[in-house]
């Protein structure tokens, strides 16, 4: 039994542990950790992903791309989630170390919240777009209505939490497999068999590098954030081996599959183009469960993130800030249409920084808490009355300027961006923290300590 | 235990099911592979999901384990019948096979979907397992 299990001595004031440790008798399986982690996995966007490979890549290209790049966010996730599995705390929490305790509310708000929130908003309103594509003349599936009732839909699994989540996971991901596997099935019927399939052109050829960074860039979010799930994870392993499933047998496989079917039918809507093809309600299905089981996870991480500062029931969060999501997302339809460009431009400048803060949280957990010597079990296992900094100056500045030189200095040739700046976060705040520690020189500026409350 | 028993004997019938899929797409095949493909895919996931619980539960005393191990294997089949009978009559499943082969295989889908509904009521109320295991 782990140290921080043979008591808890936490309360948990702000509901499904979104500021304390998940106490053992919470854990769930490694089944729902794999179906929780897929049901994000399982959206229109990621197939959409799949379709710009489609236009890009012949399909044993856009297979190997798939490949290639789900390994890199496996390699991520890999890191990220065992934190989580023995932390037991969310990424915002585990933060604290690495960044001190209002850097751990900053960050966790401007590189995880607030884009969440936007993604969320994004999604809600792609759900709007894409019920309309399907039910053109229906009323009710206008982009404003459905953005509307589609959004509130959503925020009822994100206000239940983890048991929520988890729940509509298990409706959701076989079937978005299957109707993925339909895609293909489309792709190869429609194309002449495995070897016409393989020989059509690709529209808009491109680089191999690039295609990784699409495909690393789609979800790097995802794999930094894995800690909000596998902190209920029954043992430490569970997680990451959770998360590098689904990415290298789902994600490969729904990524091609789009990817065969725009081959096929030069269109990127893939649920337009299964409704065309005779999916039938499977298409209509697939929208409301692939969406709904994504976007329920964004607004869940927002409340998580935002629950570090606003000292009121996590779901009461979900709530406010899902209400503004689906509010903004009506908005959009009703104002802008189709013109997101702009929103989402502010919402992936946000996420820039997230692999640096990655980065650091990965090089203060496996390098420098190695490097002082504590065992990996014993790593990150918060107490009531543990005592952070208020703000960890290394984890800032590194995270600042690896995004820095990562984003607008190294050019994008030399790699996959969101890579370059999440290693150059690892290797500054290791190179950095174990210099100030040789020469004695203080990381935290600051102090704060945490109650039982987490807060 | 009563409620292991149930959860065997249940658990046994649920398992025909999938096997009636598994003929159904041995039928379908040679006419629409791609239908073929679908009952095989369903058809094998629910039989092999359901037919691993024996094994667990073989030596499980404890009620709440076993419930929720029977939560578990409930969860498979259900939501692979949903699956089931959202996709057997699309139009791209049911040309060239006619109308009683997808009908068989959505009532099947049905049956075990009901069915593990059911299952998931009885192990929570029963045995006091978790939904979300």
């Amino acid at each position: 039994m782990r140290k921080n299990e043979e008591v808890w001595p936490w309360e948990d004031k702000y509901g499904d542990y979104a500021l304390v440790p998940v106490p053992k008798k919470e854990t769930r399986s490694l089944l729902t950790m794999f179906y929780t982690y897929t049901g994000v996995l399982c959206c229109i966007a990621a197939l959409w992903g799949g379709s710009v490979l489609g236009l890009q890549f012949y399909l044993k290209d856009a297979i190997w791309v798939a490949v290639v790049g789900s390994a890199v966010l496996a390699v991520i996730g890999g890191l990220t989630a065992p934190i989580g599995g023995i932390s037991r705390c969310s990424t915002y929490v585990n933060l604290r170390p690495a960044f001190g305790n209002v850097g751990s509310q900053v960050w966790g708000t401007i590189v995880s919240g607030i884009p969440a929130l936007g993604w969320f908003t994004v999604q809600t309103w792609l759900f709007g777009v894409i019920m309309s594509t399907i039910f053109p003349e229906a009323p009710w599936a206008t982009v404003f209505w459905a953005s509307i009732w589609g959004g509130i839909l959503m925020l009822i699994t994100a206000y239940i939490g983890f048991r929520g989540l988890a729940f509509f996971s298990y409706l959701a991901v076989p079937f978005f497999m299957l109707l993925a596997g339909f895609g293909v099935m489309i792709g190869v019927q429609q194309g002449g068999g495995f070897a016409g399939l393989a020989s059509i052109a690709p529209v808009s050829p491109v680089p191999f590098g690039v295609g990784v960074t699409e495909v690393v860039g789609m979800y790097v979010v995802g794999a930094i954030i894995t800690a909000d799930i596998c902190r209920f994870a029954k043992k430490i392993w569970h997680g990451a081996a959770a998360w590098t499933i689904q990415l290298m047998i789902l994600q490969v496989y729904m990524l091609s599959g789009a990817a065969a079917i725009t081959l096929v039918t030069g269109e990127a809507n893939i649920a337009g183009a299964l409704l065309a093809a005779g999916a039938g309600i499977g298409a209509f299905l697939m929208a409301i469960l692939g969406q709904w089981s994504t976007n329920d996870n964004n607004i869940y991480s927002t409340s998580l993130a935002i629950n570090l500062w606003l000292p009121i029931q996590r779901k009461y969060i979900v709530l406010i800030a899902g209400a503004i999501g689906v509010a903004l997302a009506a908005v959009i339809a009703r104002v802008w249409g189709a013109a997101m460009d702009p929103f989402m431009a502010f919402l992936t400048l946000l996420g820039t920084f997230l692999p640096a803060a990655g980065g650091v949280l990965i090089a203060d957990f496996w390098l420098y808490r190695w490097y002082k010597g504590v065992p990996l079990r014993e790593r990150y296992q918060f107490q009531p009355g543990m005592k952070f900094g208020k703000v960890n100056w290394i984890g800032w500045f590194s995270a600042i300027v690896a995004t820095v030189l990562g984003k607008w200095v190294i050019p994008e040739s030399w790699g996959i961006m969101c890579l370059t700046c999440l290693i150059l976060g690892v290797v500054l705040y290791i190179v950095i923290a174990i210099a100030c520690d040789k020469a004695g020189a203080k990381m935290d500026l600051g102090e704060h300590t945490i109650d039982k409350t987490g807060a | 235990m009563e409620f292991k028993r149930y959860v065997k004997i249940s658990s046994g019938i649920i398992l025909i099911f999938p096997i009636v899929l598994l003929v159904l797409a041995a039928v379908a095949w040679s006419q629409n592979v791609f239908t073929g493909i679908v009952y095989l895919a369903i058809g094998i996931i629910q039989l092999v999901g359901m037919a691993l619980i024996f094994p667990r539960i073989s030596k499980e005393e404890d009620l709440w384990e076993l419930g929720n191990k029977c939560v578990q294997h409930n969860w498979i089949v259900l939501s692979l019948g949903l699956t089931g009978c959202a996709m057997f009559l699309a139009p791209f499943f049911t040309e060239g096979v006619g109308t009683a082969v997808p009908y068989v295989a959505f009532a099947v889908c049905l049956v075990t979907l009901l069915w593990s509904i059911f299952n998931l009521y009885k192990a929570v109320r029963e045995a006091k397992a978790r939904l979300i295991v």
